[in-house]
């Protein structure tokens, strides 16, 4: 007998859940796709390197041989700002931006307010004398074993340039190349906020 | 009294447990500088790089990070003094392994979360089933039924 | 004039596909079956204009045709042919054309296959969805992806590809069989939502459509395994998997496909897990858009990211229609999808399946929350922080045991309920391999409770598949290799590979850097010999000059090399990579200040890698066998799974289940 009416059969219990717990699951499923959804479209997708952890600190150690055979000691520049340039000889923005520190270092080391010194990033010595002679430039540039003074400062790529108040702390940091208006413009702006000195959280 | 299936289960059993534990004592080669160079990049972002770790990329910078990492391994340094002195230098980003305070941390638990919920789900679901074990009628059932409804009918009329 | 024919044929085919869709959308909502006939027409329309296209493009490639924009772009005059022919799918637009091409091949191949069965409303259903889908894509290639825009000023050459793409061959395989495994999901997408619309939600569709879902996964899985491959070849830091967002991207569908695959034996056999499936099976699909998303937008940024775009908006729109409306769908026909059988014991082989869709699910979550966390938690507080392997290995790997130990259980596992007899029985070799495996491992070297597990768990998994071979081949000589259960052994077999090779070659890397000075200087690590013997360069064909590095690896000369891509003004690194079934050793040149003489090396040397790329053909074979059509039967009707009277345990047929 292959026919079974539905009378003949005896009644079989169906737990009431699956649809109801198919509905639930979707719609719990179908919130959360909408905060993705949500999320997905309201961001911008850039990498958060640009903010630097070392502002308002002690600025961290630079020593080292100059090319020019100089020692250099970032310590014993207390008392003035320092723009702490890093570069490299064959990057673009930092050609470019080379005839701005020239400028900026004859107008203010003379008076003594502030002082410029260049690091070389993954570059050798020779290269670095031969640049600086071809485009000038007397302040102190390190060209040997300057990884970790790049790495203990945060350099992702070069051009980038720190600003290093009197009191030895950091307060700036130039992604890109620099001109001499904008370190100009900071040290003023720094000047006129703060007439008393920047603290130094170490 | 085992029998001797039970037996062989019981020494495949051992025989497993044991070589886990002793897979666990047994050293392996001595882990050098290097690897831990190369197991401490795999935790660190290159900054300049589109997502990639350390110990993938040969960016410049990568590989001063690298070397970085390489000096202070070959200084003594712990793997946690190497991880504070990076994120003091560039930020928290450079770490890739989401730090557990705060929200960030969240990451970590929500997974585990999802799968208790789910594997408690499939505990509930495989309980509830096998409770409501209501059978439908066999052949056998239905045909008895059905004779003896023929039967009554016959009853009935007769 | 490519301009002018390719983009004509874009538009004519767009044409097509509304001329489709909308014809659909009539009959279907007028129910008038006729007129679903001219829709093949419509379709052919579509074939014709998007084979146009890609020929347009082709021959705009070839010809360097630098009137058109995406030439001008991406071509280049010497870049090999093979790199030529590639540049097809090598930048964003083109990448949207070939989709678009397979696409429409497998519109043509279900609108072929089904043309005596237009007036049937669930495959009316189906193209409509599936002439969407063309109409989506053939509008991006309208709009913001449009690959046929004119330059009014042509160069007199291009910059060429990205000089990352043109330095292995893998370019030209891994995104056409990628995109065969994408796009085919496209198919038992559409036949769910034919189901969902129709009401008839039973084992219809599912058997339909089982084929192209396995074809499209075998693909899928060839394509990610290529892909993982190419990483590995191209760029030379010993790894083969970062969970890179764009990687996860592709990996995301594949896990919701396997469950899919896992999980319909089971709706085929008892009608059971019925919302599963067609929750599977829209995930699938709606990940592979997803996927395309996170890849085209710049959203997340990945060394494997095209550029960025304005499709970004628009897939992630399209995203969130498929989304509502399958969510939508599954919603209301709650009541339909009620199961007509239920789980007896977990101790079964449905039990298992419904584990295994369980299990795939948290992974899928559990990679894709790594993949978007750096998102949300920018859009919770500002921050932005990067997540990273130590995160997705960390996560993933007891999935990736729990995962194992499924795969041993459920091919001994019968239906319906095991006893504890029948499987310690059944288990009883798989149980001895696993041990021998962990023993024999040990003795090799291995240490570490987790490698040393994984290869226990393996070799159970691997004992449980090769007796099912063993079983099948026993009773149906050749045959036992066919057929969906037998090649479906084999593929696990082939995931087994995988997974060890993951296991040994993630936990006894090794990785140093050499610097060496001299011609003559030596170095060793993990039992291999590196004699450095000098510098060379090579400039070839078309332009780029390679830098090598001479390194003697135990008697043979490896020639790493930086490669300065002059007309791209990249220099990239060319690793080489020296294969045996024992390990790998791969060789890297790491770029050093000018002036040095010496040279300094990468090495990374990791046992088994080559496992990896065995086990992943032999999961496309495993998948090829499983296609091959068993002798003719009644497909199963839901059903046939009546209840048992017996208390004894059910063996499962000798011979493969039918269909």
């Amino acid at each position: 007998m292959d026919d079974m009416d539905a009378d003949d059969v005896v009644e079989v219990e169906l737990p009431a859940g699956p649809s109801r717990l198919a509905f639930f699951a979707a719609t719990a499923v179908g919130a959360v796709l909408v905060v993705l959804i949500a999320v997905l479209a309201t961001s911008d997708g850039e990498a958060g390197f640009a903010r630097s952890p070392l502002i308002s600190k002690t600025a961290p150690l630079i020593t080292g041989e100059a090319v020019d055979g100089t020692t250099f000691d970032l310590d014993a520049e207390r008392g003035r700002w320092v723009v702490v340039n890093f570069f490299a000889t064959t990057c673009v923005p930092c050609i470019e931006e080379h005839p701005e520190l020239v400028a900026f270092d004859e107008q203010y080391s003379a008076t003594g307010e502030a002082s410029v010194v260049s690091v070389a990033f993954s570059d050798t010595a020779s290269n670095v004398r031969e640049f600086f002679a071809t485009n000038g430039g007397e302040w102190a540039v390190l060209a040997e074993d300057t990884g970790r003074h790049a790495i203990s400062y945060g350099v992702a790529a070069v051009p980038e340039t720190y600003l290093v108040a009197p009191s030895g702390i950091v307060t700036t940091k130039f992604i890109g190349g620099v001109t001499k208006l904008d370190i100009e413009t900071e040290i003023d702006r720094l000047n006129r906020a703060n007439s008393t000195t920047v603290v130094a959280e170490s | 009294m085992f029998s001797r299936r039970s037996l062989i289960w019981l020494c495949l059993l051992a025989a497993g447990i044991s070589s886990l534990v002793i897979a666990t004592q047994l050293e392996g080669p001595p882990r050098t500088n290097e690897d831990r160079v190369r197991s401490l990049s795999e935790d660190f972002a290159c900054p300049t790089c589109d997502g990639q770790s350390v110990a993938e990329s040969n960016a410049v910078v990568a590989q001063e990070i690298r070397r970085e990492i390489r000096r202070q391994v070959d200084d003594g340094q712990t793997d946690e003094e190497i991880t504070e002195a990076l994120v003091a230098s560039y930020n928290e980003s450079i770490d890739l392994r989401p730090r557990s305070g705060g929200v960030v941390g969240l990451i970590w638990i929500l997974p585990v979360v999802v799968m208790v919920f789910g594997f408690a789900a499939l505990a509930s679901v495989f309980r509830r089933w096998r409770s409501t074990d209501a059978r439908s009628a066999s052949r056998a059932d239905i045909d008895l039924v059905e004779s003896l409804r023929r039967e009554r009918q016959e009853q009935v009329e007769s | 004039m490519h301009v002018l024919i390719g983009y004509g044929a874009v538009s004519l085919g767009f044409a097509g596909a509304l001329l489709g869709a909308g014809t659909s959308t009539y009959s279907l909502i007028k129910k008038r079956p006729e007129l679903m006939r001219a829709v093949r027409l419509h379709v052919g329309l579509i074939a014709v204009a998007v084979v146009i296209a890609v020929i347009t493009m082709e021959s705009a490639l070839l010809q360097h045709d630098f009137s058109v924009k995406y030439v001008a772009e991406h071509g280049r005059i010497d870049t090999p042919i093979l790199f030529t022919i590639a540049t097809l799918w090598g930048a964003l637009e083109g990448s949207i054309l070939l989709w678009a091409l397979i696409l429409v091949g497998y519109l043509v191949v279900v609108t072929w296959r089904f043309r005596d069965r237009t007036d049937d409303s669930m495959v009316g259903w189906a193209l409509l969805t599936m002439l969407i889908v063309t109409l989506f894509f053939f509008g991006l290639m309208l709009g913001p992806a449009n690959p046929f825009i004119e330059v009014s000023n042509p160069p007199a050459d291009g910059p060429g590809l990205n000089p990352l793409l043109q330095n292995n061959a893998f370019m030209a395989f891994h995104p056409p069989m990628l995109y065969l495994g994408y796009v085919g999901f496209t198919v038992p997408f559409a036949f769910a939502i034919g189901a969902l619309v129709t009401g008839r939600v039973g084992e219809g569709w599912l058997v339909e459509t089982r084929r192209w879902t396995v074809f499209a996964w075998g693909f899928l899985t060839f394509g990610i395994v290529l892909g993982a491959w190419w990483s590995y070849e191209t760029l030379g830091w010993g790894g083969y998997w970062a969970w890179d967002p764009v990687e996860n991207a592709s990996f995301l569908p594949w896990l919701t496909g396997t469950a899919f695959i896992h999980s319909v034996m089971v709706q085929e056999r008892r009608g059971m897990l019925r919302v599963w499936n067609l929750s599977l099976i829209c995930a699938t699909f709606a990940l592979t858009i997803l996927g395309t998303f996170l890849t085209r937008s710049g959203v997340i940024a990945s060394v494997h990211a095209f550029s960025e775009s304005g499709i970004g908006p628009l897939l992630l729109g399209f995203f969130a229609v498929i989304v509502v409306v399958t969510v939508g769908l599954v919603g209301m026909r709650g009541d339909a999808l009620r199961s007509v059988g239920k789980i007896d014991s977990p101790l079964s082989r449905e039990g298992a399946f419904l584990a295994n869709n369980v299990v795939f699910a948290a992974f899928a979550f559990v990679v894709l929350l790594g993949t978007v966390w750096p998102l949300i938690i920018e859009a919770i507080n500002g921050d932005r922080i990067a997540v990273g392997n130590p995160f997705f290995d960390r996560m993933t790997m007891p999935i990736g045991f729990v995962l194992l130990f499924l795969m041993a259980m459920a091919p001994v596992l019968p239906w319906r309920k095991a006893s504890g007899e029948v499987l310690s029985d059944r288990l009883l070799w798989p149980a001895v391999a696993g041990v021998v495996a962990m023993i024999g491992s040990m003795l090799l070297g291995a240490a570490g409770f987790a490698p040393v597990l994984a290869f226990g768990l393996a070799g159970v998994a691997a004992g449980s598949a090769v007796r099912q071979l063993v079983i099948a081949t026993k009773r149906q000589g050749w045959r036992g290799l066919v057929g969906r259960t037998n090649g479906g052994m084999i593929v696990h077999l082939g995931v087994i590979l995988i997974a060890v090779a993951f296991a040994a070659s993630n936990a006894y890397l090794r990785q140093a850097e050499f610097s060496f000075e001299e011609v003559g200087d030596s170095a060793e690590l993990a039992g291999h010999e590196f004699i450095f013997r000098g510098t060379d360069q090579v400039i070839a064909p078309d332009g780029r000059i390679d830098n090598q590095v001479l390194v003697e690896v135990d008697g043979h000369i490896e020639r790493p090399a930086l490669t300065v891509f002059p007309f791209a003004g990249r220099t990239i690194g060319t690793p080489q990579t020296r294969g045996s079934l024992v390990d790998d050793v791969q060789l890297s040149v790491i770029p050093t200040e000018d002036g040095a003489d010496g040279a300094v090396v990468r090495v990374t040397v990791q046992p088994l890698v080559q496992w990896l790329w065995i086990g992943g053909v032999m999961m496309a074979v495993g998948t090829a066998l499983a296609l091959v059509p068993g002798k003719r039967r009644r497909p199963t009707a839901a059903t046939s799974a009546l209840p048992v009277e017996s208390d004894e345990p059910v063996e499962p047929p000798a011979e493969p289940v039918p269909v």
